[in-house]
């Protein structure tokens, strides 16, 4: 293991110096493996929308376990797709990124559950299984805005965990794992399953960073990048069969065990948190939704000095 | 015309026999088929299941002994648990002594051992032949927030994990068995786990075909497959996403059950194949395994057999059809000629060949029938012929008769055309050939003789009388001056010898030309009618007497009037007053008064036609009844027409 480690650390670099040659040259980096969730991108790669812009766009997938971040190099020419709270709390921890583009206008978060949940107050004092890559930080915020006194079972993903009722209550995505019960035969009724944004917690997901670093350097790029990118989603949300073939293509390259009605489930949901209250797909970080992040998610302490402006991190 | 008659009914007959033996063989055949089909369901179910079974016997046993080489492990794994750098010999000698793990390792809580760090997992692997040993858990691979270790913790229950690709690579389906394990205090120390492979039950479970276009399926507890024909599902598929995306409700049924641990047998529309889904559960993990089979794969045989009797069953239809044709055809055979004897029969060859019967059946029947028939018709048609010749003779003779007795009436008319004082005119027409109405007139010096008669009774025999009254009447009218002696002397001549008792009634009359007075002597006719010149029209009221011929030695008396000129007297018999419609209603007196009041001013034969016509329209169809005579007579009309 380790020597491979050692190889791909070395190729990257060399990849690196070379792509850094080339300033239209740009390394994309998923949060996740290959699936719908980046169905925008790969159509954009696919349909040559980079292309046409002169861009070289590589995307390269990290492992399950992997952060995205843990790939950001400050001096490579690369883009991440990552959550906007997280984001910000690697922002919180000194990291220079900005937001070039927002796609995700709505909260995926969903807590389902074996024994009927009612509001907020069912979560007191009970066990909630949530992913193991949230951090700390995170999670506490959340438990402090809503007053929770909760024990959080961090496990590393699936939903395994949760249909062997090891757990009573799991966080679940809309758009992946929560698809993957109906698929796994279990019949949810509303009555256990709450949204995260129906209780305040209405985050936008998704978004497209560099540092920012890259971002003054080459903002055209940047742009380009950004506008080809919309493209590929407006084209997937148009042709949603076609994307779904793309999306499959790269899901077997990368041997990813899932199947294309998942990844439809998938793209359709991903597609609808694309939405905003108006029902417009603006793939940008409103104000609001910035705010709302910050409010939640930072420290009162950290809010006070308001350290982080919306100008600089959202371009 | 005779050979359809014949076919048809052979045909017909044919018809009716197979009708009836198909119906007979359809309901045995669906009863058979029925029974049958009940019988070799029962059977498949039944055989299906027992194989089911086999399978999750040997599945369940399998496993069972993974888990107990694991629990017979962990009193040595106690025993050396202060040696961890020792505790690889146990895991090793776990994967030497069961052939099916392929993997084996104890993973400990964080920190148990203080100088092992967070992380300490000592595992074995068996791969290509060869033991290799090594220490798993880092951030790199946080073993803590994995599902095999993870989940028996939560459940403190041992647990087999969900299925899933070897990381070593290559098509190998593994499952980890994990036993949480827990010191004297109750608490959770470690996770004692064994991965096996699945390759040898899936290899078990994809070559088990109970039918030839069967298949059978392995799901984990989540649904997803373990074996499927698309090697490209296994793992990444469910039982539900394929039955979503292929809109397959029965198989999404099937799921739900097969996932309720369920054991059954389903007759499912597998998106549009009517099929049998067997399943049943693999105890203990959760697994369940199906067989989907076609039920016309099933049921082919007893298809086949049931085609293979349908086929010679229609074979032999066919041949007791043509059997039954000709059978049929043969026997009606003597019926055709038969047929056509009757036929030459009718045409009058009474002496045709009946066909020879020999058997002593309904055909003999019908032989001796037509013979008989021929014998009897030939007699009949000989006595029918002799009497249409005698009736034919008869007739001609009456034709002559006729002619005889038409012969003795004038019938020349107008009868004295140059005369000025009178005119008259005369009709007789008989009911039959020859009728027993008469009527005579001549003129002798000045004097008009006139007769009208009736004779009881009609045809021959009437006539024959008929002819008798006119001569009598025509000897003794002569030179007599009265009516009433001339018919004294005809009822005494016609009584005297009248055996035959016949009578006839009947009006003589003599009318001076010159005076106009008119003598009259009634025997028993019906009165005459007086149309005098005002034309006043009314029945002339003089004494009636006896008819003639029944009374000998009667005298008759005469009656007298004097005629105004231009006046006219109508004589009739009873035929024209009792003339019958179709309705039995009468002409009647006041009728034939009416139409001679109506034609008072036309002459006499103008009056007597009007009358004939008017009898005509009044009896239409009906028959007539009775002889109708008319004897018109008109004393010196004012103006005389021939025509």
């Amino acid at each position: 293991m380790k020597a491979i480690h050692i190889i791909s650390a070395v190729l990257s670099v060399v990849f690196s110096l070379t792509v850094t040659a080339n300033a239209q040259s740009i390394t994309l980096i998923p949060k996740w493996t290959a699936q719908a969730q980046f169905a925008g991108y790969y159509v954009a790669e696919k349909m040559g929308f980079y292309k046409e812009e002169g861009l070289d766009v590589h995307i390269k997938h990290p492992s399950h376990s992997e952060n995205s971040f843990l790939y950001l190099k400050e001096e490579e020419p690369q883009a991440i797709i990552t959550n906007l709270s997280q984001a910000l709390m690697e922002c919180l921890a000194g990291k220079q990124i900005v937001n070039v583009m927002q796609t995700s206008q709505r909260n995926s978060l969903m807590l389902v559950s074996h024994s009927p949940l009612k509001g907020i107050s069912s979560l007191q004092y009970k066990e909630i299984a949530v992913w193991n890559h949230l951090s700390q930080e995170l999670l506490e915020q959340v438990a402090n805005k809503y007053l929770l006194q909760v024990k959080w079972i961090r496990f590393n993903s699936g939903i395994n965990l949760f249909l062997s009722k090891a757990v009573d209550i799991c966080m679940v995505g809309s758009y992946n794992e929560f698809p993957q019960l109906a698929e796994c035969g279990m019949q949810i009724d509303s009555t256990h399953v709450m949204r995260f944004a129906d209780y305040g917690y209405d985050l936008p997901e998704d978004g497209l960073y560099v540092t920012e670093q890259l971002y003054k350097k080459h903002p055209e790029t940047i742009q380009k990048l950004v506008r080809a990118s919309i493209r590929g989603w407006n084209w997937a949300y148009e042709h949603r069969e076609e994307a779904l073939d793309i999306v499959m293509e790269q899901v077997h390259r990368y041997n990813i065990g899932t199947n294309r009605y998942h990844q439809s489930k998938m793209l359709d949901e991903i597609l609808w948190l694309q939405t905003d209250k108006n029902g417009e797909r603006p793939y940008r970080l409103s104000r609001e939704g910035f705010n709302m992040a910050t409010d939640i998610l930072f420290p009162a302490d950290a809010k006070k000095a308001n350290t982080l402006l919306y100008e600089n991190f959202v371009k | 015309m005779k050979h359809t008659y014949s076919r048809s009914f052979a045909t017909r007959l044919s018809i009716y026999v197979l009708s009836f033996t198909l119906i007979v063989f359809a309901t045995i055949m669906g009863l058979f088929y029925k029974y049958s089909h009940e019988k070799v369901t029962n059977f498949a179910i039944e055989r299906t299941h027992s194989l089911l079974n086999n399978i999750t016997t040997e599945i369940t046993s399998q496993l069972n002994s993974v888990e107990t080489t694991i629990n017979q492990s962990i009193w040595v794994l106690e025993k050396n648990i202060e040696q961890p750098d020792s505790l690889h010999n146990i895991i090793t000698s776990i994967i030497k002594n069961n052939p099916l793990i392929v993997g084996s390792g104890i993973a400990f809580v964080p920190d148990y051992y203080k100088e092992k760090g967070r992380y300490f997992m000592p595992y074995v692997s068996f791969r290509n032949n060869k033991i290799a040993y090594q220490v798993l858990g880092s951030q790199n691979y946080d073993y803590l927030h994995m599902d095999w270790y993870l989940i028996p913790k939560m459940l403190k229950q041992d647990y087999w994990s969900e299925p899933y690709y070897d990381d070593g690579g290559g098509n190998i389906i593994m499952s980890t068995y994990s036993k949480p394990l827990y010191n004297n205090r109750g608490e959770l120390y470690a996770i004692f786990i064994a991965s096996i492979s699945l390759s040898q039950f899936t290899d078990n479970i994809s070559a088990l075909k109970p039918y030839p276009t069967s298949y059978t399926y392995l799901l984990s507890r989540n649904g997803s497959f373990l074996t499927h024909e698309n090697r490209s599902k296994i793992l990444n598929e469910t039982v539900f996403t394929e039955a979503f995306s292929t809109e397959n409700h029965a198989q999404e049924h099937i799921g739900r059950e097969m996932l309720a641990g369920q054991t059954g047998t389903m007759h499912i529309d597998n998106l549009g194949t009517d099929s049998y889904a067997f399943y049943t559960a693999i105890p203990g993990i959760g697994w369940s395994i199906c067989t989907v089979c076609p039920s016309k794969i099933i049921l082919q045989e007893l298809d086949s057999t049931s085609r293979k009797i349908i086929y010679t069953f229609l074979t032999g239809i066919l041949v007791l059809f043509i059997i039954v044709y000709s059978i049929i055809c043969r026997l009606v055979h003597p019926l055709k000629k038969f047929s056509d004897a009757a036929r030459e029969i009718a045409t009058g060859r009474f002496d045709v060949t009946l066909p020879q019967v020999h058997s002593k059946d309904e055909l003999k029947d019908l032989h001796d029938s037509l013979a008989y028939m021929q014998k009897s018709l030939s007699t009949y048609v000989n006595e029918l012929k002799e009497t249409t010749a005698s009736k034919e003779r008869i007739e001609s003779e009456l034709s002559i008769a006729r002619d005889i007795q038409m012969g003795m009436l004038p019938k020349i008319f107008p009868p004295y055309p140059d005369r000025n004082d009178v005119d008259l005119h005369a009709i007789l027409k008989p009911a039959k050939e020859v009728g027993g109405d008469l009527y005579d007139f001549y003129i002798d010096g000045n004097r008009l003789y006139f007769l009208i008669g009736d004779v009881s009774g009609k045809g021959v025999p009437a006539s024959l009388f008929m002819a008798i009254t006119r001569s009598l009447f025509r000897t003794l009218s002569h030179q007599v001056l009265s009516p009433a002696e001339i018919v004294t002397g005809m009822n005494n001549s016609i009584s005297d010898s009248n055996e035959s008792n016949m009578f006839v009634t009947l009006i003589v009359g003599i009318l001076d030309l010159e005076t106009g007075v008119m003598k009259l002597c009634n025997a028993g006719h019906n009165p005459p009618i007086l149309i005098l010149p005002d034309k006043h029209v009314s029945f002339l009221e003089f004494p009636t007497q006896i008819f003639v011929g029944v009374i000998e030695d009667f005298t008759y008396t005469d009656a007298e009037i004097t005629l105004e000129k231009g006046s006219k007297l109508f004589l009739y018999t009873d035929g024209i007053t009792e003339a019958e419609n179709t309705e039995k209603e009468l002409y009647g007196d006041n009728k034939l008064l009416e139409v001679l009041s109506a034609n008072t001013s036309s002459n006499v034969r103008t009056t007597v036609d009007v009358i004939v016509s008017s009898i005509a329209d009044h009896v239409k169809e009906a028959e007539a009844s009775d002889d109708l005579t008319i004897l018109l007579i008109q004393y010196e009309p004012e103006e005389k027409t021939v025509k």
